[in-house]
């Protein structure tokens, strides 16, 4: 990882007592070169005055040679995913009902393995979770194109953020419950006893 | 009738049984009253019992990281338990189980597709939980009754990976906020009391017909919190406006009840 300095937008006023810009944290298995040293905002401010765009993810966690992990595996499958998806859309908005399933079937297929990428938190599995038992309930029937986008966004969203809490995560679970999917497994409904069942 | 006050089995099965056809039902049953009214003493019971239950398998998923053990293990506790050794759940262990003897092709063996299946309903548990507890005050039209001893905080998952479901019972140092009202009324209290069979051999029933004996003879003595709990199904009927009925799965213990005094249950 190169030892590039992330700048946040500039703020209007400079009467702020300066404060610590940067943690230096680093994720296991993403550093390839020295933690970054911790540096005062005024000093930043000195080295770069002009807002800077968005850091994309992939530029936050370059695919080193040697690292494999987890995080770099799920940001490849999200990538591929969220291209799928995109696909998909386009077909469904060109009304062409069969190559969008077609694309939303490859999206399926990719669910188990970015399940196995579950140590990401468990804000990234219960979403990869939720969307794996949403297809089971729906018995292979195609997706709206209501429920395609609010897929395709949720997925975008979480390579942005694929690190989230798993309260964060409950949001975006939420948000696909509310477009009838249904995201819990039925078995769950049998775990307990009802009086009426006597 | 017009309203439906809904008691703790349905709203489990509004809230921790989706996609089944109880809550089909349930959410149908709801649809033909005008209202239906929620009282906080069903939300009480249902997070000391029902989400309390589908914590404890999550925690076991949690701990030994196998569904079919979780699976073998809550369905062998005790006869009396309310977990089903139904035809669903023995399928699902029989699958996880069979997993053990047909070594995949794939490469990962038996031990990580069992963890991964502990992972999927450990996951989906405490999103359903989680999620089920934030929609308990919108199932019904109103939620009514608050009760002023017992405080609603949402189930959490603790840094041990465990579920946290405190406080599941009211405040000890206090009498029950329902005391004065049960107290104010002893003639429904005694027909509640007859409505229980003196010779059953249920403990529940017993425990019922001994706290409701309590508040008739000796009213100054305080109604705890373990008695208000006891009282359960008959606190349903004496707390259901006129002008409602008691919605419940369990008619049989809940229509002997608010018939003895003056009031209908009914199925979903």
């Amino acid at each position: 990882m190169s030892d590039t300095v992330i700048e946040f937008p500039k703020e209007p006023s400079s009467r702020h007592t300066p404060v610590l810009q940067d943690t230096g944290f680093r994720l296991p298995g993403t550093q390839s070169g020295p933690a970054p040293t911790a540096r005062k905002r005024a000093e930043v401010r000195r080295q770069s005055g002009q807002a800077v765009a968005p850091i994309e993810i992939d530029h936050l966690y370059p695919a080193a040679d040697a690292a494999r992990s987890d995080v770099l595996r799920a940001l490849q499958l999200l990538a591929d995913a969220i291209s799928v998806l995109d696909q998909g859309r386009a077909a469904a908005r060109n009304n062409d009902p069969i190559a969008a399933d077609r694309f939303v079937l490859r999206f399926q297929l990719m669910l188990p393995g970015l399940f196995t990428c579950r140590k990401l938190g468990d804000g990234f599995a219960v979403i990869v979770n939720s969307l794996h038992f949403a297809f089971i309930n729906q018995h292979g029937n195609p997706l709206t194109l209501d429920q395609l986008t609010t897929v395709w966004r949720i997925v975008r969203e979480l390579r942005t953020r694929p690190f989230l809490s798993f309260d964060q995560a409950l949001e975006y679970v939420t948000e696909i419950e509310s477009h009838q999917l249904h995201i819990d497994p039925t078995i769950l409904s049998d775990l307990l006893a009802d009086p009426s069942d006597e | 009738m017009s309203k439906a006050y809904v008691e703790t089995t349905v709203l489990t099965n509004l809230l921790l049984k989706p996609g089944s056809s109880k809550h089909a039902k349930a959410q149908a049953a709801l649809g033909r009253y005008e209202s239906s009214l929620l009282p906080v003493y069903a939300i009480k019971e249902w997070k000391a019992g029902p989400l309390d239950h589908y914590a404890y398998v999550h925690d076991k998923l949690a701990v030994t990281r196998s569904l079919a053990d979780t699976i073998g293990a809550i369905t062998a506790i005790h006869p009396l338990s309310p977990y089903r050794k139904n035809t669903s759940l023995e399928a699902l262990e029989a699958a996880a189980r069979l997993d053990a003897t047909a070594e995949p092709e794939t490469g990962r063996d038996y031990r990580s597709r069992d963890e991964e299946n502990a992972d999927r309903y450990r996951l989906a548990l405490a999103s359903l939980i989680v999620r089920s507890w934030r929609k308990r005050r919108k199932i019904a039209k109103e939620t009514i009754q608050d009760l002023e001893c017992y405080t609603e905080a949402e189930p959490k998952i603790g840094k041990d990976g465990l579920f946290d479901l405190k406080p599941q019972k009211c405040e000890r140092d206090r009498e029950c906020c329902l005391a004065e009202a049960l107290k104010a009324q002893p003639r429904l209290l005694e027909a509640l009391r007859k409505a229980i069979p003196e010779t059953s051999a249920r403990e529940e029933d017993r425990k019922r017909r001994r706290v409701l004996k309590q508040l008739i003879n000796t009213p100054k003595k305080p109604l705890d919190r373990d008695q208000c709990r006891a009282l359960g199904d008959a606190i349903f009927a004496f707390f259901c406006p006129a002008d409602a009925v008691v919605l419940t799965t369990n008619i049989k213990d809940h229509k002997p009840l608010a018939e003895a005094i003056g009031k209908s249950a009914e199925a979903p």
